[in-house]
């Protein structure tokens, strides 16, 4: 029997690069290209019209936790590209809060420069967490991104933010997203910018590569490739969305406990992770768009029910969608999708 | 010298907390490769099960008792035959589920209103306010925390026999590294499956009943526990039981070695676990690299 449990990913390979270029002018058909225009128009639609079409259910603020979370959530299924699950995104995410409200007191930076500065200042964390991505696999890199975060929110959030609700760990939105509508917008387009980027690298000659180490390390490393440096990317960029995710959260909320960074929820997030499809990007956001946003909006149409039901929502139906919906929320899209253009 | 005997003992008794979750954890992990995630959600409810039936339903203690780890073995049973039957060979997905079930168990205690309620709740005990004093020290330990100090040792060994001396530890053995060699052999892998996780959780309801009349009947706190025993069972490699319950002593041993002597850096305590991690990959590497320097002549003689 294996010491460790590999999580396998639910993902489809990524294509290779020569594959994809030796095939220019393949057609598409007329179903296909029909369901394409239509799903890309409502899909911006969606987009551009965001959390507008659900002011009926609840605040805009509820939609942007929801992209909050899903961005999160992308930062999970992003490290399943070379096979591992990190359980220290949720301290990664009280980091980029911790680090936003810093430079908020300490500089005057535009918010733009204060959220690359707090990106990039994920790097080192992640590269202390990569370490261990090195010298562990499975679940015992699990327990030890556990061990990170626990010994990240005792020691360090709880000494900066305080016990309870954060006084010390204050954010001001500045006057161009003060409302929650317009800084709906700033995530949504940050979070598209995160899409595209990692769609591109998935199907860049590195995605290729992340993929076949995912499959065989061995292999990858006598090709001549470097496992620790691809994995210390990964990991790195992993952190940078977590990070960025956080400063976002940090934006919404104005204020943070100490106590939301703590390693259980980096459980539940990674529960979303899996009822998305692991290391599938649409999967991740559908996941966290629906687990994070959701709950926010029962909240209001229900409250007297809901406020004590949120956790038995999130295990019920993370629950369900992995036992009985292979390959997660991804894998129904897939189905649904390749049934809409006539595949199958 | 009364104030190391202090460490020692605290230490030993926070250790047995954190071996006693860790084992039960090991126990699974060892025989199907799936990481019980729900190992602590299981306990958190059957201890509130227990609480229920002894604190508002005034049923006699031992019938509580049993009936908070019964809910926890049934459970075990729902588990195996809903979750397990259906994603067979995939211990990833396995592990994945029990991470919705801890979730979802934490949800079903959140739901009933008076079980939250009140944060300083103590699972009752017969056995509670009565001490000892510990020879040589000021130091008093509670029958509980002796009661768990002796449960820890039996079910250690006694675990540890049941896998190598028993019919049905061998055969979960057997069912972990060739279900199908297993078959052959006339075991019903099956029927040792749902054996195994209704033992698996059933004890971790059993933790519960031991650890909470010690610490508070909270779901935090217990959660919190439950994390650092995955920390003591990464030092048993995942599948060591001796290992897992000398970690649980030694990170219970620095503990309170940190609250009691080094009272300038009380958040030290805290990076315990990933020091101790650190240290056990250090460890490996090392023997990793010793077991490789050994076999090397062998090779060079073969060659």
């Amino acid at each position: 029997m294996s010491t460790t449990a590999e999580f396998q990913t639910d993902a489809p390979p990524a294509p290779d690069g020569i594959a994809v270029a030796s095939r220019p002018g393949r057609t598409v058909p007329s179903r296909a290209l029909v369901a394409r225009t239509i799903g890309g128009t409502l899909l911006a639609a969606f987009v551009l019209a965001g959390p507008k079409l659900f002011t009926w259910a609840g605040p805009a603020g509820a939609y942007d936790f929801g992209l909050t979370v899903a961005m999160l959530v992308v930062a999970v299924s992003v490290l399943a590209w070379i096979g591992e699950i990190s359980l220290a995104v949720v301290a990664q995410m009280g980091l980029g809060m911790v680090g936003l409200s810093w430079l908020q007191d300490h500089t005057s930076f535009p918010l733009a420069v204060s959220l690359v500065l707090v990106t990039l200042s994920s790097i080192p964390t992640s590269l202390i967490l990569g370490l261990f991505c090195l010298r562990l696999r499975g679940v015992n890199f699990v327990i030890a991104s556990l061990a990170f975060a626990g010994m990240t929110q005792k020691a360090f959030f709880q000494k900066v933010l305080g016990a309870a609700t954060s006084l010390h760990g204050r954010v001001s939105r500045p006057s161009l997203v003060r409302s929650d509508g317009a800084l709906y917008y700033l995530i949504m387009f940050s979070l598209i910018a995160v899409v595209i980027g990692l769609y591109l690298l998935q199907r860049s000659r590195m995605g290729t590569a992340l993929a076949s180490l995912r499959d065989s390390e061995t292999a990858f490393w006598t090709l001549g490739y470097s496992p620790a440096a691809y994995k210390l990317f990964v990991v790195c960029l992993s952190g940078a969305i977590a990070t960025l995710a956080g400063a976002y959260y940090g934006l919404l909320q104005g204020t943070v406990p100490s106590f939301y960074f703590n390693p259980g929820l980096a459980i539940v997030y990674f529960g979303f992770a899996v009822a998305g499809g692991m290391g599938s990007i649409g999967g991740a956001l559908g996941g966290g768009l629906f687990f994070g946003a959701m709950p926010k909006y029962l909240e209001v149409l229900w409250p007297s029910i809901y406020n004590k039901f949120d956790f038995l929502f999130y295990g019920l139906v993370a629950l369900v969608i992995i036992v009985w919906v292979p390959g997660g929320l991804a894998g129904l899209g897939r189905r649904f999708w390749a049934r809409v253009e006539g595949r199958s | 010298m009364s104030k190391f005997l202090q460490v020692l003992v605290i230490g030993t008794i926070a250790g047995s907390i954190y071996g006693f979750i860790a084992i039960g954890m090991v126990l699974v992990y060892r025989t199907t490769g799936v990481l019980n995630v729900a190992h602590g959600g299981i306990g958190i409810l059957s201890g509130y099960v227990a609480h229920e039936l002894i604190h508002f339903r005034h049923q006699p203690y031992y019938e509580g008792i049993a009936g908070g780890v019964a809910i926890a073995a049934l459970l075990g049973f729902l588990f195996e035959l809903i979750v397990v039957r259906r994603l067979p060979g995939r211990p990833d997905l396995q592990t994945a589920a029990t991470l919705g079930l801890y979730t979802l168990l934490l949800g079903v205690v959140v739901t009933v209103p008076w079980w939250t309620t009140n944060a300083f709740q103590v699972l009752p005990s017969p056995l509670i306010d009565k001490t000892f004093k510990v020879p040589g020290s000021h130091q008093f330990v509670t029958y509980d925390q002796g009661l768990l100090m002796i449960a820890l040792a039996l079910f250690s060994v006694g675990l540890y026999w049941m896998l190598r001396r028993t019919r049905i530890g061998l055969a979960m053995r057997a069912v972990s590294d060739s279900p199908a060699a297993a078959g052959l052999m006339g075991i019903k892998p099956e029927m040792v499956s749902r054996a195994l996780w209704v033992l698996g959780f059933g004890l971790s309801g059993l933790t519960t009943m031991l650890v909470a009349p010690i610490t508070l009947l909270d779901a935090n706190a217990l959660s919190l526990l439950t994390l650092k025993a995955l920390t003591v069972a990464f030092l048993g490699g995942l599948v060591s039981l001796p290992l897992t319950v000398a970690g649980g002593l030694i990170l219970g041993t620095l503990e309170a070695f940190n609250d009691l002597y080094l009272v300038h850096a009380p958040d030290l305590k805290y990076a315990w676990p990933f020091i101790l991690m650190v240290l056990a990959l250090v460890w490996r590497a090392a023997e990793k690299r010793r077991s490789v320097r050994d076999d090397a002549p062998v090779v060079a003689a073969a060659a």
